[in-house]
């Protein structure tokens, strides 16, 4: 890493295997990439997940909810030249084929298409924060069938 | 800029010229730095906008809606290594003091409170596209927590 921001090919090579594990539902790997004290926020839960062992909790909510779940990459991720963070575009394509059981929202079938970026903030060469922006109305309406 | 990516001197200085025009409500300004076949996705915005005339009539609606509206960043935008683009990350405060026409919203008195990036494609040095990307639930709670009870 350069004396402030972060180095590109460590960022790529660390997206990679974040997405993998994702996209393997493999929540004992996405936590891997974390520290023991990650926050993780984002409009679905309205709250913030903290530490390691709620980050596999939290994989497990989305993998029910959506089991053919992926996240498709349309572009490299984005580093700071200022400090050790990254945004993170990513689309998300989902069946919602299980229960979303933070809003209690019962299986639909409907299909999720949303984009959105990740905030990834780094200590130690892993992920200490996480925010994720996206538009949970559209996610919503997906999946309630409501505009 | 280099052969693929987005110049960071360039983007700096691009940037915060934008975001002074949003704030001065100069609909004018923003319309002269987007070329004229651009297209402009909000989800706060319904369809596409297309063209720098449609681009002046939203900013000037924006302004109107929100008189007080401010856009405020708190770390320099991100250049792509690959491509013309830029994500720019931004947080909006204001007041609905004006109807916002897209979606039909009468003043509600309430205070607009969101954070979001926006992602800027350019071409011969204006954004020729541009995408936003933010919680729009989010927004309409900030709204409708804080409209003046009436």
């Amino acid at each position: 890493m350069t004396a402030a921001g972060l180095d590109q090919d460590f960022l790529e090579a660390f997206a990679e295997r974040w997405w993998s594990a994702w996209n393997s539902h493999d929540g004992e790997a996405v936590a891997a990439l974390c520290t023991d004290d990650i926050v993780n926020s984002g409009p679905a839960l309205g709250r913030d997940i903290q530490g390691r062992e709620a980050i596999v909790g939290y994989v497990d909510v989305f993998t029910q909810a959506f089991p053919d779940m992926r996240f498709a990459i349309p572009e490299p991720p984005y580093g700071s030249l200022t400090r050790p963070k990254a945004i993170v575009p990513w689309h998300f394509g989902a069946t919602h084929d299980g229960d979303f059981m933070p809003m209690g929202l019962p299986a639909s079938g409907a299909r999720v298409e949303v984009d959105g970026v990740d905030h990834w903030w780094f200590r130690d060469r892993l992920v200490c924060r996480r925010t994720m922006v996206y538009d949970f109305a559209q996610v919503l309406s997906a999946m309630t069938g409501r505009a | 800029m280099s052969a693929q990516g987005l110049d960071q001197d360039f983007l700096d200085d691009f940037a915060p010229r934008w975001w002074t025009a949003w704030n001065e409500r100069d609909a004018e300004t923003i319309a002269a730095m987007v070329t004229d076949d651009l297209v402009y996705h909000n989800a706060a915005v319904g369809k596409d906008l297309i063209g720098r005339e449609a681009m002046f009539d939203y900013a000037a609606m924006l302004g109107q809606a929100f008189p007080d509206g401010r856009f405020s960043t708190s770390e320099p935008p991100y250049a792509s290594l690959t491509q013309p683009k830029a994500i720019v990350p931004w947080h909006f405060v204001g007041t609905h003091t004006g109807d916002f026409v897209p979606m039909g919203f009468k003043a509600t008195g309430g205070v607009l409170e969101v954070g979001g990036v926006d992602h800027w494609w350019f071409r011969d040095g204006l954004i020729c596209r541009h995408k936003a990307n933010f919680d729009f639930a989010q927004a309409m709670r900030s709204l409708s927590t804080t409209a003046r009870a009436r």
